[in-house]
């Protein structure tokens, strides 16, 4: 029973699964769906910067619901318009709204989040009864309302998306939080001398960051959803630059004669916010501490 | 009422009867997973009323050896070999899930370490002992099984067993929650009850009555009894037989009188050595109990460039302990004590559970006086609810007292802002007890070492070069640094702790309940790393624990404390030879010590208790 210092298993009695290093789970599934799904419109994104079939937004009489076709693979819409080269430029517009809707939810969200988790019992109450309040509009209506004061436009879809999300954030940032602080090394660090601000910055953050990056996952389907609906009603993306959501709007009126004209862009949807949510699902498996103990 | 009122079987209590006909057998009993062997050929009888011990420490395969003969291995994990049970004509490794559900609880059943988790918490306690009989068909009538719970609570005595059964899980506390456990393993005459550390999670006290119960039910059911543990002491009372388990082997095995009186296995020798914190003086070294019996001289010299703590270490003796360094008796505090506790009272509001009545209040201190010096080993020792971490996170400035005053080098503590306690922080470190807990999963080890420093303010390479010298301190490889606590032992995580606490050269070390939740040869080792560490540093120890032994190991002055009350404290020695409060007394005569289980075995010479 000799400690030895240059042994790296003095006193290893424990089998040896626990002490090498952890071990990343295999993906699941879903993960898998999700990151091709979401691998493919981030493609398709990025590939509309430097290449789309046609302009987008450039009209051609000449060839109007023409269907698919070998120089239309997708066919053209009512004006003539390439209907990939929108999805295409759809992609870059509906990761936009995603990414800014959640960055804005995540940053306003997580701070008040470990805020009410780490403050006084009175900020705590406060923060959350007014997520609370936030939580009970609907993000809808919540964008319809920026869209009448302030003019509807890409930006206030993305704010009210965003603003109508914190209340997500903050909770899950809070429930971590929580947790975070009643553990034994956040005493510990206290009782280093660790100001509260690096306890949050040090401790808390690091522990809590699966949760929102799977929250952050989530809330992007949601996102996704919410743009391809407020673009529906004309309170999102505004003509001509192309949205899934406004492209689904106006095959309305040719419903009958073209009905794919209407299938690619809701397809296109349904497969983003199915991506996000399995890609969200997938993280949840792989970070989540309560399936990890099968060690 | 019960099947079981018939008298208790002559001679099913004591000893090995010769086995008739085994009732439990097993043999080349492997357990793998896809890539290595967890258990090697494990193969033991056991007979109708005997009682067979398995010990062993984390990772060496009792409880494998238990959940594979249930049918409980978990996912991953299989089984090889053979596990015979009397009356069943089928091998159970191997046996399907319907026909395992068919013995489990009925001629095999168990109980478990965490009352807690294996009690269903939305579920009547005595609705769960009925069931189990329900289900096995002792009773057909649920009137008939309800009134028989009742009879089983009564037996494992539950006070008012009526009342307990209508309780839930939560409302009842850990040793009643265990008793209500052993009624259900008990509550359709088992040939075999399987007891795996049933009482590790309990106070010494309640532990001995839930000894005495184990016993009791297994002779009145003539059950075989299967004891896992890892406290050799315990098995010693409650075994006749023992199986010592080292990395998935036998490696020992014998009637216990003779195991531990003369340990054949160098495995078995160091293990009786390093839980053989009885019989050895305060201070010795554990880990090679034969060599060291005299070594209370400040042992290994410092590791290059650790510089004692404050000041040079004086040579008197400051509390009349001739032969050990004394230190740090300081001019600025001059004679008084280093930490006054006066009055200290702190009560926590619960919640609100009713409209009119106040919240109700728990007082988990009421008035604590007490002065720890500086040099001083200051050991706090009580039962799970006494108040003692309590106490000392208030000596550490971690909480507010509700009253009273704490000082510390002259320094009022209590009512203080956390912001304003930095000498505290400075002089004062916490090594805490749990060692998966206490270490943030998401930091490098030399994250977590430097941590009291960055706090301090101390330069980057400031903190680099202490890492590696504090690494060096308690006897870690140097590569440490850049891992993460989860790639440690529990043993090594705690010597992370400990690296940590010393990082910011404080006067004052708290240790609660640090080795708690270790291995007894871990712990030797880390209880020897503190000694000598203490020594080294001229360090004052304020060592929290609820094992007396531990604390009449480590400690030269003690406090006991229970219900929040410090009942009666002195020089260890004098308190713990001579006590003077009833509670004392009572929490003295419950620790098992092997001495005193193997008398009952017959062994009366100690030095033969020790194999040496």
């Amino acid at each position: 029973m000799s400690t030895g210092v240059a042994g790296m298993a003095p006193d290893v009695q424990e089998p040896a699964v626990v002490a090498t290093p952890r071990r990343r789970r295999p993906m699941t599934p879903s993960m898998r769906i999700g990151l091709t799904l979401v691998g493919l419109i981030a493609l398709l994104a990025l590939v509309s910067f430097v290449w789309t079939p046609y302009d987008p937004t450039a009209i051609d009489a000449d060839a109007r619901l023409t269907g698919s076709s070998a120089s239309h693979i997708l066919g053209t819409d009512k004006f003539g318009r390439d209907v990939l080269s929108q999805i295409m430029w759809g992609a870059r517009t509906t990761l936009f709204v995603g990414v800014v809707a959640v960055g804005v939810a995540a940053l306003l969200g997580t701070p008040l989040g470990v805020l009410a988790g780490m403050a006084p019992r009175g900020v705590d109450q406060f923060i959350m009864r007014a997520c609370d309040l936030l939580l009970a509009f609907p993000a809808l209506l919540l964008a319809i309302m920026f869209g009448a004061v302030f003019s509807a436009s890409t930006l206030t879809a993305m704010l009210a998306i965003g603003l109508a999300t914190v209340p997500a954030f903050a909770r899950i940032a809070r429930g971590g939080t929580l947790q975070v602080v009643r553990s034994e090394y956040v005493l510990a660090a206290r009782s280093a001398g660790r100001s509260r601000w690096a306890i949050a910055r040090r401790h808390v953050l690091p522990n809590i960051a699966p949760l929102l990056i799977v929250q952050s996952s989530v809330a992007f389907g949601i996102a996704v959803l919410a743009e391809a609906a407020l673009s529906f009603l004309g309170f999102g993306t505004k003509p001509p630059n192309p949205s899934w959501g406004r492209m689904l709007q106006e095959s309305q009126e040719t419903l009958h004669s073209t009905p794919m004209l209407s299938v690619w862009p809701g397809l296109a949807i349904a497969l983003a916010v199915l991506g996000f949510n399995m890609l969200g699902d997938g993280l949840r498996d792989r970070f989540d501490p309560r399936l990890d103990d099968r060690r | 009422m019960s099947a079981a009122d018939a008298p208790v079987p002559a001679g099913a209590t004591d000893g090995p009867a010769p086995v008739i006909a085994p009732v439990l057998q097993v043999s080349d009993l492997q357990v793998k997973t896809a890539h290595t062997t967890l258990l090697h050929d494990m193969h033991f009888t056991l007979g109708a009323g005997e009682r067979l011990g398995i010990i062993g420490e984390s990772g060496s395969g009792k409880s494998l050896t238990v959940l594979s003969a249930m049918g409980l291995l978990p996912d991953g994990l299989t089984a090889e070999g053979s596990v015979r049970l009397s009356g069943c004509d089928h091998d159970l490794v191997g046996a399907t899930e319907a026909q395992m559900a068919r013995i489990r609880g009925q001629r095999m059943s168990m109980v478990f370490q965490e009352p807690m988790t294996a009690l269903n918490p939305l579920m009547r306690v005595g609705a769960q002992v009925a069931e189990v009989m329900l289900l096995h068909g002792k009773h057909s009538d649920k009137r008939a099984a309800a009134a028989d719970a009742v009879e089983m609570l009564r037996r494992v005595r539950i006070p008012d067993p009526q009342a307990t059964a209508r309780a839930y899980p939560h409302q009842l506390s850990g040793g009643q929650r265990q008793r209500v456990m052993l009624a259900m393993a008990l509550s359709n005459d088992p040939a075999v009850l399987i007891c795996d550390e049933p009482t590790t999670a309990l106070d010494v006290t309640v532990q001995e009555q839930m000894l005495d119960l184990i016993r009791e039910g297994v002779a009145d059911h003539d059950a075989a009894l299967l004891f896992i543990t890892h406290d050799l002491a315990v098995v010693a009372s409650v075994c006749d037989r023992v199986l010592v388990l080292h990395d998935g082997r036998i490696v020992e095995e014998g009637p216990v009188a003779r195991v531990f009186t003369t340990p054949e296995h160098p495995y078995t020798q160091s293990l009786l050595a390093a839980s053989d914190l009885e019989s050895g003086g305060r201070g010795e070294r554990l880990r090679n109990a034969g060599e060291a019996r005299t070594a209370a001289a400040p042992s290994a010299p410092a590791p290059s460039g650790v510089a004692p703590s404050a000041g040079a270490p004086s040579t008197t003796a400051a509390h009349g302990r001739p032969g050990r360094a004394a230190h740090a008796a300081e001019a600025d505090e001059g004679d008084g004590p280093l930490i006054t506790v006066r009055g200290v009272e702190r009560s926590y509001r619960r919640p609100r559970t009713s409209l009119r009545r106040p919240a109700p209040e728990v007082r988990a201190l009421r008035g604590i006086d007490l002065d720890i010096h500086a040099g001083q080993r200051f050991g706090i020792v009580g039962e799970s609810g006494s108040g003692k971490s309590t106490l000392i996170r208030l000596i550490a400035g971690l909480d507010q007292p509700t009253a009273g005053s704490i000082r510390f080098a002259g320094q009022e503590i209590a009512g203080r802002k956390e912001r304003d306690l930095t000498f505290l922080r400075r002089d004062l470190q916490m090594v805490f007890q749990d060692p998966m807990g206490s270490l943030d999963p998401r930091m490098r080890v030399q994250d977590v070492i430097a941590e009291p420093l960055v706090a301090q303010g101390a330069p980057a390479a400031e903190q680099r070069a202490r890492v590696a010298e504090l690494l060096e301190a308690v006897r870690l490889p140097a590569d440490a640094a850049t891992r993460y606590p989860h790639q440690f032992s529990g043993g090594q995580r705690q010597r992370i702790s400990i690296a940590r606490a010393l990082s910011v050269r404080p006067r004052v070390l708290v240790a609660d309940e640090a080795v708690s939740a270790l291995d007894v040869s871990v712990r030797a080792q880390i209880l020897d790393l503190i000694t000598d560490l203490v020594e080294q540093y001229g360090l004052t120890l304020i060592f929290v624990s609820h094992d007396l032994s531990v604390i009449r190991h480590v400690c030269d002055a003690v406090a006991v404390m229970r219900n929040g009350v410090v009942v009666e404290s002195g020089a260890t020695e004098q308190v713990y030879t001579h006590p003077a409060h009833a509670y004392t007394q009572e929490l003295l005569a419950a620790v098992p010590t092997l001495e005193r289980s193997l008398r009952a075995h017959g062994v009366h010479d100690s030095q033969e208790v020790l194999g040496r």
